[in-house]
């Protein structure tokens, strides 16, 4: 019985249901939106005109990081109702429990969110290539290459290097999902401006404790060298540095959940 | 069913609205929420909706912890707020993305409410007049067949048609399990549809009365004139002379005046 208060998959789907019919306009315009958005973007930064040498995957590498800021738009925009004192009133009265809305939302926001602007963003570098090679009539295809996902790794980078990267995006992504809870008004801006001021805080200690342990550190530099070395390739700095990466989005989504849990309205 | 014990609520950086309030109203039951501006009366429909938590004492709705918000809580309690807002979908959407959420949903109930409301299916939310929409959110409410309903000043924005309309569905409608809350300053469109009366003022409890027993213990008349007339507990003037209470006997019995019996508690006649 207590189980069925936490989570019940008929409830969820209800949940799902109910979310789709309220909001199938919007996520429509979202999918149109961008992929009208990123497809003019993709066609004005990539080269045209003058194809005298080959031009790589890193032409994407850009255009990629404008798809992570609207992934993060739409992550910041997730329990919607929240913005408004009446709508959050409906919303927490809604009959579900308060983990079937959050993970709803995450379901919606983070994974399909993130599916589809992954997705929207590979077939809008296929068709502004494509574009390109017929505009400018460029004889030789493989001038400018496909885009693959594997491309936007550095290939001399570790495999546990690439995997940090892709948590360090996957824990920003979920301090904006949860964060956002922590604000009654205007939260996507709100939250833009906490997820940019936590960096900096978070750069700022590291220059701090890079000051205090490394006297012999000048200006605003962090000291990345670490004394241990744990294995022959991972100091006690890509430690500390690999497990806030990897971590701390095990921790930030149970904070969004707890603030879902309390809120009061 | 609710049960209020020795509860204490205060907003951040306020005075306690709530200090040791306790009340209690049963399933069956039409229960008349009264209190002035700032009384207190939305503060305390949200406590029992588990929009916000008590800082001291017991709440219990229906068995629940409003506040641990389950989702057997929330499926047997529906909540008509004064300002409401809905997405831009039309009824028959709204009523198929919410209506599978409450497991006791009756489709067919809804349809004569629409058919006494004169509401369309087809028509567009946000397209409905106010009173239109509050209509809508009435009949959604009565056919949700909640064990608890909370209805924060239902007949605000209703046309006079409308306000009997509301009394006669509410009252057809609402069963022996069913408990139901009005919250409302507009006295006179609820007082033949409610069996039991709450005053509370400034977070306090100030009056507890089912109408039945009220109309067994005062009387109230309109006189041209007070001269002659012993007894008469609290009074005022209008158009024709005086409204006046006094104490019922067991000859006489009259239907209750609400608002007299309002400002009489209020100001502490009684």
């Amino acid at each position: 019985m207590e189980t069925n208060q936490f989570f019940s998959l008929k409830r969820f789907y209800l949940l799902l249901r109910n979310d789709s019919l309220i909001n199938y306009k919007m996520y429509l315009y979202t999918t149109i939106s961008a992929f009208m958005g990123g497809l003019v973007f993709l066609y004005m930064l990539m080269p045209k005109g003058y194809y005298h040498t080959n031009y790589d995957n890193t032409i994407y590498q850009t255009s990629f990081l404008f798809c992570l800021v609207g992934m993060a738009i739409f992550y910041g925009m997730s329990f919607p109702d929240m913005d408004n004192k009446i709508k959050a009133r409906s919303y927490l009265m809604l009959p579900s429990s308060t983990f079937e809305k959050f993970l709803s939302q995450f379901l919606i926001r983070m994974v399909v969110g993130s599916i589809l602007f992954m997705l929207i963003f590979w077939i809008d570098t296929r068709i502004s290539r494509l574009a390109i090679l017929a505009i400018y009539k460029v004889a030789d295809p493989t001038k400018i290459d496909i885009f693959h996902f594997a491309s936007l790794y550095t290939p001399t980078n570790t495999l546990i290097t690439n995997a940090a990267v892709t948590f360090c995006i996957i824990s920003i992504g979920t301090f904006i999902f949860s964060v956002r809870l922590y604000f009654k008004k205007n939260s996507l801006v709100k939250t833009a401006i906490s997820t940019i001021a936590v960096l900096y805080l978070i750069g700022c200690f590291m220059v701090l404790f890079s000051h205090i342990f490394y006297p012999s550190t000048i200006g605003f530099y962090v000291h990345s060298n670490g004394h241990s070395t744990i294995y022959p390739t991972i100091n006690s700095f890509d430690i500390w540095f690999y497990s806030v990466m990897y971590l701390s989005w095990l921790f930030l989504l149970p904070l969004g959940y707890y603030k879902l849990k309390e809120k009061q309205v | 069913m609710i049960e209020i014990k020795n509860l204490s609520f205060r907003y951040k950086k306020k005075t306690p609205l709530f200090k040791d309030f306790s009340l209690k109203a049963e399933s069956g039951h039409i229960v008349g929420l009264l209190g002035k501006n700032g009384a207190g009366k939305s503060t305390l429909l949200s406590l029992i909706a588990g929009l916000i938590a008590p800082q001291q004492g017991q709440l219990n709705v229906n068995g629940f912890t409003p506040f641990q918000r389950k989702p057997s809580f929330l499926s047997d309690i529906y909540m008509v707020p004064e300002e409401f807002t809905f997405p831009s979908i039309s009824i028959s959407c709204y009523v198929k993305a919410f209506s599978p959420l409450y497991p006791s949903f009756d489709h067919e109930k809804l349809k004569t409410i629409f058919e006494e409301f004169e509401l369309q299916r087809s028509s567009k939310l946000n397209q409905l007049s106010h009173g239109q929409r509050k209509k809508f959110l009435i009949a959604f409410a009565l056919a949700s067949n909640c064990k608890v309903l909370i209805l924060d000043e239902p007949t605000n924005g209703l046309d006079i048609p409308s306000k009997s309309q509301f009394r006669k569905i509410l009252v057809s409608s609402v069963t022996d399990e069913q408990l139901v809350v009005i919250s409302t300053h507009q006295v006179k469109d609820i007082d033949t549809i409610i069996d039991k009366i709450v005053v509370i003022d400034e977070g306090q409890l100030l009056y507890e009365e089912e109408t039945e027993k009220i109309s067994q213990k005062l009387y109230f008349e309109t006189v041209n004139s007070l001269s002659g007339i012993e007894n008469v507990l609290y009074q005022e003037s209008c158009p024709i002379g005086y409204r006046i209470m006094l104490p019922a006997t067991a000859e006489r019995e009259s239907s209750i005046d609400l608002e007299l019996l309002f400002n009489a508690i209020i100001n502490k006649s009684i």
